[in-house]
């Protein structure tokens, strides 16, 4: 008897687990019927089964994490962290949409100027529209283009940038730029090279160097790789700046009294000498690589910005949008760069270099940026 | 079932490349279970933290290894005792002679009897049914209820027969199905 009472607790507790084989099922259905037991507390038992036991003390999972992870992946101070690459394949993605508009595009260049767009790279995510008489080749956040213009000038195209030139570019090369782009002027010395960027306009002959003139910025700034460009200001056209090889100039963009006074300290207006500077192009100690065009490879750099001139950057390299919950993450600085990372991977890191003083959210291409409230309370 | 397979998937990104992310995901879907089931071996909080710190260091180092097990929940359950049981050796003041489930809350709450339509009462019955289980039968009824370990899995980590868990597991049930069916009465 006890025998046969064990066997049908070792047969429950095997039908309760999901252990039970269908012979095993059955005997214990016999078993039952054959004792005469009505199972009333069957159902309950299952029911107990699956109801989840009340939580035990655990452990702050996320503070034992972090300092798992800093133990485990300590050069995940931002530089370089070995993982897969994950842009590669974002960089190039191509949606339909755009696949259209760059055929419809090649068919408007095609009837116009014959010669109009050379898709050298096949990667090119550009697009041009025939705009009355005005091409447009952009790049779209998250991704980064390089084309040919007619007369032979090499532009790369960094994340969320455009250019239009006229269709009558041959003779007359002006461009337009917004955004960030890395320029290789074929000579042409009848000719001159002229890019208006914003209120910039820069001047060349045969040279390479890098634009960067984003309307969400606050500066524009020009880098020279190699020969000489002029550079004038819509604000001052008389005033022309020549800039030499691995030099860069930096101008700040003023457009109302307030938003300079909010951006230059003490609230004083500048006088026009301090609209802009000239440095020296800083180069990527690891590679040779000057840090103003380290995007051509690939690379976001950036050095003592603040989390908020950071998160303007990083939503244009992964084409994603960054809020901040609370003010107090907006200063945070960071010294860095990004390569292979996702973004996911980019926002540990930097959470990291700051000894986690914020957490983020992702929903799809939307992050929020929150200061941390765990370690505040420390 | 799923889960198996998802942590197969992740023992495979973790082993052949060194994924950080597959990696995190792991350590935050077994960390809690880990830890309860750590702590019977080593009552401690902080002591079995450091376990599991310990185990999923290893698991992080020797990743390549990883190729090589079976099934990485039954190799991070083994780990987690064997490193308890060694932790309990280094530091003999805390030594304990014998699994102590005492410190591990086993019970249903007080939400329960709404949720099952039965009293507080048989409730109660219930959850001190749980608490004199004897400490191996409450350790495998834990394992296999709530870290939803299979009876073969209990068996290889606790070095164990299967006979043995499944008695065991009779056992609890019996205890469990007893208090309910007094209770009802």
């Amino acid at each position: 008897m006890e025998n046969i009472d064990a066997r049908l607790w070792v047969l429950a507790g095997k039908k309760l687990s999901g252990e039970a084989t269908s012979e095993e099922l059955n005997e214990l259905e016999e078993l039952l019927k054959s004792q005469g037991i009505e199972f009333a507390s069957q159902d309950l038992l299952t029911k107990l089964w699956h109801l989840p036991l009340q939580k035990t003390y655990t452990p702050d999972i996320d503070k034992n994490w972090s300092s798992l992870s800093q133990n485990l992946f300590p050069e995940k101070s931002i530089f370089y962290i070995g993982t897969p690459p994950v842009i590669a394949h974002n960089k190039f993605r191509m949606t339909r949409k755009w696949l259209a508009a760059a055929a419809a595009v090649l068919l408007i260049a095609t009837a116009g100027i014959g010669y109009y767009l050379s898709h050298n790279t096949k990667q090119s995510e550009s697009a041009a529209t025939k705009q009355h008489t005005t091409n447009q080749v952009a790049s779209r956040n998250g991704s980064r283009s390089t084309l040919t213009l007619p007369d032979g000038t090499k532009v790369s195209l960094n994340a969320g940038s455009k250019i239009f030139y006229k269709n009558n570019f041959t003779i007359n090369r002006e461009i337009t730029l917004t955004g960030e782009a890395y320029f290789d002027v074929m000579h042409d010395a009848a000719n001159p090279f002229v890019i208006h960027a914003a209120n910039v306009h820069i001047k060349v002959l045969g040279t390479a160097f890098n634009v960067k003139a984003y309307p969400a910025d606050d500066r524009i700034e020009t880098a020279l790789v190699r020969g000489s460009v002029e550079l004038t200001t819509s604000d001052d056209p008389e005033r022309k700046i020549l800039l030499r090889p691995n030099e860069k100039i930096t101008i700040l963009k003023i457009k109302t009294a307030e938003d300079s006074a909010a951006k230059i300290p003490f609230g004083k207006l500048p006088k026009k000498e301090e609209l802009y500077t000239i440095s020296l192009m800083q180069v990527d100690k690891k590679d040779n690589v000057p840090e103003d065009v380290a995007w051509m490879q690939d690379k976001l750099i950036f050095k003592g910005e603040t989390f908020e001139q950071l998160a303007i950057e990083m939503e244009r390299w992964y084409d994603v949008k960054l809020f901040f919950a609370n003010d107090s993450c907006r200063n945070i600085k960071f010294t860095g760069a990004f390569e292979k990372q996702n973004i996911v991977q980019a926002l540990q890191a930097l959470s990291f270099s700051c000894d986690y003083k914020f957490v983020y959210s992702i929903d799809k291409n939307i992050i929020t940026i929150k200061s941390n409230k765990r370690l505040l309370n420390h | 079932m799923t889960t198996d397979s998802h942590i197969k998937s992740l023992q495979t990104k973790i082993a052949e490349h060194s994924d950080q992310e597959a990696f995190k995901e792991l350590y935050y879907l077994l960390y809690k279970d880990l830890f309860r089931f750590a702590r019977i071996f080593i009552p401690q909080k902080e002591l079995a933290e450091e376990v599991l710190q310990d185990v999923f260091t290893k698991v992080w180092l020797q990743s390549e290894q990883l190729l090589a097990v079976n099934n990485l929940k039954v190799y991070l359950y083994t780990a987690a005792k064997n490193s308890a049981i060694n932790y309990q050796k280094k530091y003999p003041l805390q030594l304990l002679t014998k699994p102590d489930l005492s410190a591990i809350e086993l019970s249903y709450g007080s939400r329960t009897p709404e949720e099952l339509m039965i009293s507080a009462q048989t409730i109660a019955g219930i959850n001190k049914a749980i608490q004199l289980l004897p400490p191996k039968c409450k350790l495998i009824f834990l394992m296999v209820k709530e870290d939803q370990l299979k009876y073969k899995e209990v068996a290889q980590i606790l070095n164990i027969s299967l006979k043995t868990v499944e008695a065991q597991m009779g056992i609890a049930i019996k205890k469990l199905g007893a208090a309910s069916l007094f209770n009802l009465s």
